[in-house]
């Protein structure tokens, strides 16, 4: 029993569907479905730990408690019209490339066992490709906007990109080495429900390969506060400063979605994703618990990534924004020998047998 | 940085970029343009301009009368009102030969140095703001709020109080504004312990400012550097302390000086430490002028509404919390000054920009105007 017959039966189409028919439809359920409540409440969240870190209310006034307020944003922006002298065709296009390549990873979330779209080999390594095509975008938009502002911050987003790929694949490289292969499946099946079974105490290599990962995680995306590419002290924002309306509205979805994305894969990788206790495991495997069995794993896969997002948003608002140099200094001088040691650990501790 | 100039060239260019930073610029403390010249990200040049902001205060002062001045002296540095009225007041008094009485002295000192105390907790959010430390803006300045709270009690207003008469203070305080004076002081000296937890030995804040914005010995002297800026380089001349005025010979304080504790002597981080323990030192003297506050009448002279200053010049300066403030005041008799000019402290230290900021990155820009504690109203003026 997988996604396609179970979509299927659900909303019913017949079985014999093309593939890439059901496929797409699918992804644009869980778009929908998963992703934009799931990002709209992040925002929401930010906006409000935030504002309980600063000894202030925060959003209090769309809807009950504030939860409209991301509703509420979206529907301003929307309203207003760029007048931006150097908008141009060419960056236009550049947002719509970009954001293709930002929701294609829709299409390998890891978020459970039956929704896994595509299993392969290559699909951990897809988040960064992504990446540092956004940083390469974001660069180019940076110099078409002609401005100085917005050659610098499309340069410093770049150097952050690329310094933080390296630490990160370094790690991807440690936990699939110690998983026994790349597949979210069988990175997942290495570990266990309960937290002692995690890979981020399986040794103490990887709990360090952890926080190194979700450290070179928020430098390649930029997020605050290694985010000197979008600062508004120095760069008016940068390429941002000329975004309003729809694109801004865009971006910072955009920037949620990123944090997100990094959380749910540290997740997977690290903290035991979806897995299940084996009692609730043996039950809800059985093809009529089908829906039953997606909403426990993506609740668990939420919760804890949910978990990742609190602390790098309590990381934000009390840190200063770190310089761009020192961001750089930080990956290629600590985060990348700390994880290339710590990968030859891993392969000591995992081979040791062999050794002594 | 003109990359894919189809043009005129064919290849990378790579010459220095003009990028003119201003008139309005969340780096900048007010309205007045930097012309940098870029290396990339490193600042080889700079140049200001100034003058965005400019009221003809001095031009307006000579038509009026000297009593309605006063209320204008508290826009020289809106942030620290009253070092503006007590050094006008200082000068005319010095010209009139108007005896100060004790107590009222005593108040001026207490309103100054609540007002130094001010004036810093907005650098400091000034600070955290340019490195993007959001979390310390507010609780400073909900904290700040206190003390605000007893400018209005005291005067009426937060910020432009109009207190200060010449021969003294506008009112007495009332019962019990002492002993609110120093529990709020116990309460400001508590949460700075506070912030130095939370931002000022913050390792990323230490990193921005650390060795950053230097500015040497030589500069001080070389520019006409004065207060916590020139003190944070080593340099030991505060007002207060060696031409003591209106009561501050009886005091006991420190004015701290830089050390380079972190990194080197007047750096952006030895100018915010120099100032927080200003505030410490400020909140001492304020309870030793509240200890020792003598009886007696708070104003010696009454004003007339048309009063005429006789004829002389004077030359009266202040410790304010950006430097030494300084005014100039001539009269020839009449119900109007001829002339009134103001040393200001942030003028020297905008001129200090090029110096201090040459070999620093663009990103370091915002920390080291924040860290120079300039204000753009006091030099347009």
């Amino acid at each position: 029993m997988n996604w396609e017959v179970a979509f299927a039966r659900a909303f019913g189409f017949s079985e014999s569907s093309p593939h890439w028919m059901m496929a797409t439809l699918f992804l644009f359920v869980l778009f929908l479905m998963v992703l934009v409540p799931a990002i709209t409440f992040i925002s929401y969240l930010e906006r409000k730990i935030g504002a309980d870190i600063q000894a202030r209310i925060g959003p209090n006034q769309a809807g009950p408690a504030g939860i409209l307020q991301p509703l509420a944003d979206v529907l301003k922006l929307l309203q207003k019209v760029n007048t931006h002298k150097t908008s141009s065709i060419g960056q236009d296009f550049w947002l719509v490339v970009l954001s293709m390549v930002l929701y294609s990873t829709v299409a390998f979330l890891p978020l459970g066992s039956s929704i896994l779209l595509l299993d392969t080999d290559m699909s951990i390594f897809l988040p960064f490709w992504v990446a540092l095509v956004l940083a390469f975008g974001a660069m180019l938009i940076g110099f078409m906007q002609k401005t100085v502002s917005g050659g610098l911050s499309g340069v410093r987003v770049v150097a952050q990109a690329i310094s933080g790929t390296f630490p990160a694949l370094i790690v991807v490289l440690t936990v699939g080495y110690h998983a026994g292969g790349f597949r979210w499946s069988t990175v997942v099946m290495a570990q266990g429900a309960s937290p002692w079974e995690w890979n981020l105490v399986a040794s103490p290599f990887l709990f360090i390969e952890f926080f190194v990962f979700v450290l070179s995680g928020l430098v390649l995306l930029n997020i605050p506060p290694l985010d000197a590419g979008w600062s508004f002290q120095d760069l008016r924002g940068g390429i941002v400063s000329q975004f309003s309306g729809r694109r801004l509205s865009l971006f910072r979805f955009s920037r949620i979605y990123l944090l997100f994305l990094w959380s749910v894969v540290s997740v997977v990788l690290f903290a035991g994703a979806w897995r299940l206790p084996k009692f609730l495991d043996t039950v809800l495997s059985r093809p009529e618990n089908f829906w039953f069995y997606l909403f426990f794993q993506m609740t668990v896969v939420l919760s804890k990534s949910l978990v990742i997002i609190f602390f790098v948003i309590w990381f934000a608002r009390v840190n200063p924004r770190i310089r761009t140099d020192q961001v750089t200094d930080l990956t290629w001088k600590v985060l990348g020998p700390v994880a290339l040691i710590s990968f030859v650990g891993t392969v000591i501790w995992k081979n040791g047998g062999l050794l002594f | 940085m003109k990359v894919f100039d189809v043009e005129n060239r064919e290849y990378l260019d790579t010459d220095l970029m003009l990028w003119e930073v201003g008139p309005y610029h969340k780096a900048l403390p007010g309205p007045f343009v930097l012309r940098l010249t870029l290396d990339g990200e490193v600042i080889v040049n700079t140049r200001y301009g100034l003058g965005y902001g400019h009221k003809g205060l001095e031009k307006a002062l000579e038509l009026h009368q000297w009593s309605s001045i006063l209320p204008y002296m508290d826009r020289v540095d809106p942030e620290a009102a009253p070092f503006g009225e007590h050094v006008f007041c200082r000068a005319v008094e010095e010209i009139c030969e108007i005896e100060v009485p004790r107590r009222a002295q005593g108040i001026r000192v207490l309103v100054s140095e609540l007002s130094r105390i001010v004036s810093h907790m907005g650098f400091m959010v000034r600070v955290a703001e340019a490195v993007n430390g959001e979390t310390a803006i507010h609780h400073i300045l909900q904290d700040r709020e206190k003390i605000l709270d007893l400018f209005e009690l005291l005067t009426g207003s937060r910020f432009s109080i109009n207190f200060f008469r010449f021969g003294g203070v506008r009112s007495d305080v009332s019962d019990g504004f002492l002993e609110r004076v120093n529990s709020i002081c116990e309460t400001v000296r508590m949460r700075v312990k506070e912030y130095n937890d939370l931002f000022s030995y913050n390792h990323v804040f230490l990193k921005r400012t650390v060795c950053t914005g230097v500015l040497e010995k030589e500069d001080v002297f070389h520019f006409g550097v004065t207060g916590p800026n020139a003190r944070a380089s080593g340099v030991n001349y505060d007002v207060r302390k060696d031409e003591p005025y209106s009561g501050y010979e009886t005091l006991d304080f420190n004015s701290p000086i830089g050390s380079g504790e972190y990194g080197e002597t007047g750096d952006a981080h030895d100018r915010f430490i120099i100032r927080l323990r200003e505030i410490a030192e400020s909140i001492s003297i304020i309870h030793q002028v509240s200890e020792s506050l003598s009886e007696g009448p708070f104003c010696n002279v009454e004003i007339p509404e048309k009063l005429a200053v006789p004829a002389g010049e004077a030359f009266a300066k202040v410790e304010s919390p950006r430097g030494v403030l300084g005014v100039h005041v001539v009269s020839d008799g009449g119900l109007q000054p001829c002339r009134v000019q103001f040393r200001v402290p942030s003028l020297p230290h905008v001129s200090a920009i090029p110096v201090v900021l040459r070999g620093h990155r663009v990103e370091d820009l915002s920390v080291v105007l924040a860290t120079l504690d300039l204000s753009l109203a006091e030099v347009d003026r």
